[in-house]
């Protein structure tokens, strides 16, 4: 699943290293534009609905955060 | 009692004494005193709506919590199996979303009443008269405008939201509550608190720093400046031209738009100056609410400094949730199926912001011309995110170098011009037709000699205010200009030795006793964002 998430999000944001630091919202290098941008790009690929209640920090700080909420919200 | 009173001063001046004396624990009742005394002399027949709106939500987050916290219990004590854990969950939501709901309908419904009660009687009154029936007046009918509604019902909701999506635990003390929503220097225009950010700022109690105050009485003065000295100079002109705008033409309405267009920033700004100014002496911090938007690049990144406080209430509490809807997700996967990703993506980027426009043009107004400013700013703001890669091949082909100074002052200049000055003139006429009007007669003349022939020192200000107006609008850009460099005033001013200090401090004092519109003749405007 991290691969998959790594591989879709480095299309669609080519400028970003989302492998270089595992506080991407925290460091500042995501800001909220493109965090929705994550979103729809999650909500195309996966076919899920994320919630207000998952759009959070922890969950889009590191590929392994945005993987775990995929799995979590597949399931 | 305006923020620009002798009055206000005193009242100041008595509730910080007395919030310094207290013992510390106990300074966030002066506070309360103070703010509802403040309020109470508003008028007391706009008690009733801040106490319905302070109790509504205050005991609705105080359900849902006890909600949120009874679940915890029983799924931490793990009684449950996973279904019943599901069922609970399940039920705990479903009374939760109700209290919402409930709690929003009347806090919302109550700001309606006030923004809308005119127009659904007038668009009444109309119907009946093509109809043929006899009806009261509106001027006979009058609607109730409480004192900062819509700026403690943005504060109200937002907070009982927050407790709904778990981001803090309800407050227990109502008084403590309804100091956060009362609480006098942001209840006149804002900035939009936040309650975990300014309600343990309030009640905490905070000793005295002379640093702080002197900080803060600067960031006073500073606002005092701006609003006396500046906004209510300029508004003398641009209501003189405005007010016969059918007898105007050329250069003069475009001055009058561009004086209008920094006083509306001069006012807004110089009023949340000094509410964080006196703040700040208290020792607390209040959100900043402008960050130089006269220097923007873009109209995105101008929405993104003006009125900072209002953007991220919208973009928390508006955008997010209509973003992460259900509604709009099935959007995306249908123009994804239908149409590609690229129309899913635009979906995305377009179906919030277009409900956020419409709530932001009600929110500063009802009639036609805020609707057109609601679609003027949102189809700038959807189009140049849809049209984004296509601006940035023509800039290739054009040979536009981004870091080049010309090209950047270019970009400032067109912001300020498709953000602020064009908007200002819908937003300044009572009707559409007046705006196209103005617009008609902007362009009818081109006459530049009104700058040589002293015809412009016919408009309510002389030559020495018109050119104290040019002055202070060019010291008003200077500190913007250091401020958007990175340099930090105050503490500069700081730094400085005694006499430089007070010299500093005299020149401001008695530059807005001097020049600031308030002697025989003048009298002080309502500050131009309290209305909302």
């Amino acid at each position: 699943m991290e691969e998959k998430i790594l591989t879709l999000l480095s299309e669609e944001f080519p400028e970003i290293d989302f492998s270089a630091s595992d506080a991407l919202v925290d460091d500042g290098i995501l800001d909220s534009l493109t965090i929705t941008g994550i979103i729809a790009a999650l909500i195309m690929e996966f076919g899920i609905i994320i919630p207000y209640e998952e759009i959070i920090e922890e969950n889009f700080n590191s590929i392994a955060g945005m993987a775990r909420m995929v799995e979590r919200l597949q399931g | 009692m305006l923020f620009t009173t002798i009055q206000f001063i005193i009242f100041l001046t008595i509730t910080i004494t007395l919030y310094f004396i207290f013992p510390l624990n106990k300074r966030w009742i002066i506070l309360l005193i103070a703010s509802g005394i403040f309020y109470c002399m508003a008028g007391l027949k706009f008690i009733p709506f801040v106490l319905i709106t302070s109790f509504a939500t205050y005991y609705s987050a105080l359900l849902i919590d006890r909600r949120h916290g009874k679940l915890n219990d029983m799924t931490a004590g793990g009684e449950l199996d996973e279904e019943q854990e599901k069922e609970a969950k399940e039920k705990c939501g479903k009374i939760c979303k109700r209290i919402l709901v409930i709690t929003l309908l009347i806090v919302l419904g109550l700001l309606s009443y006030t923004k809308f009660t005119h127009i659904i009687i007038d668009l009444l009154q109309r119907a009946m008269t093509s109809l043929g029936v006899r009806t009261v007046q509106l001027s006979e009918i009058s609607v109730i405008i409480p004192l900062g509604i819509s700026y403690y019902t943005f504060s109200t909701v937002g907070y009982i939201l927050d407790v709904y999506w778990k981001k803090y635990r309800a407050e227990r003390n109502f008084f403590k509550y309804l100091l956060f929503v009362l609480y006098f220097p942001h209840i006149l225009q804002g900035p939009f608190a936040r309650y975990n950010r300014l309600a343990h700022q309030l009640t905490e109690g905070h000793r005295f720093s002379y640093e702080r105050a002197c900080f803060g009485i600067q960031l006073m003065l500073w606002g005092y400046f701006k609003k006396l000295v500046v906004a209510d100079r300029l508004a003398v002109f641009v209501n003189s031209v405005y007010g016969d705008w059918e007898n105007q033409a050329g250069f003069v309405i475009v001055i009058a738009t561009f004086f209008a267009a920094i006083q509306i920033y001069t006012d807004f700004s110089g009023c949340v100056d000094m509410a964080r100014g006196m703040s700040q002496i208290l020792g607390i911090e209040l959100d900043m609410n402008f960050r130089q938007p006269y220097f923007s690049r873009s109209v995105e990144e101008y929405w993104r400094r003006w009125h900072i406080s209002l953007g991220n209430w919208f973009k928390d509490y508006l955008y997010m949730p209509v973003f992460a809807s259900k509604f709009v997700a099935n959007l995306i996967k249908k123009a994804k199926g239908k149409y590609g990703n690229k129309a899913g993506r635009n979906v995305a980027a377009v179906v919030p912001l277009i409900v956020v426009w419409i709530a932001t043009g009600v929110w500063h107004g009802t009639g036609w011309g805020h609707v057109i400013w609601g679609i003027w700013n949102g189809g700038i703001i959807i189009s140049s995110t849809l049209l984004k890669n296509r601006y940035v091949d023509l800039r290739k082909r054009l040979c536009i170098k981004e870091k080049k100074r010309e090209w950047q002052l270019f970009q400032v200049m067109r912001t300020f011009i498709l953000a602020a000055f064009i908007p200002k003139v819908f937003t300044l006429t009572d009707s559409v037709s007046s705006a196209w009007g103005m617009i008609r007669n902007m362009f009818s003349e081109f006459n530049v000699w009104v700058f040589f022939d002293q015809s412009l020192y016919t408009y309510g200000l002389d030559r020495q205010d018109f050119w104290l107006s040019m002055i202070s609008i060019f010291i008003v850009f200077c500190v913007s200009l250091m401020k958007e460099k990175g340099i930090q005033i105050r503490e500069s001013i700081a730094r400085k030795n005694i006499v430089f200090r007070w010299a500093v401090y005299y020149a401001a004092i008695f530059s807005i006793i001097i020049f600031g519109m308030y002697g025989p003749g003048y009298d002080a405007s309502n500050f131009v964002y309290m209305q909302f």
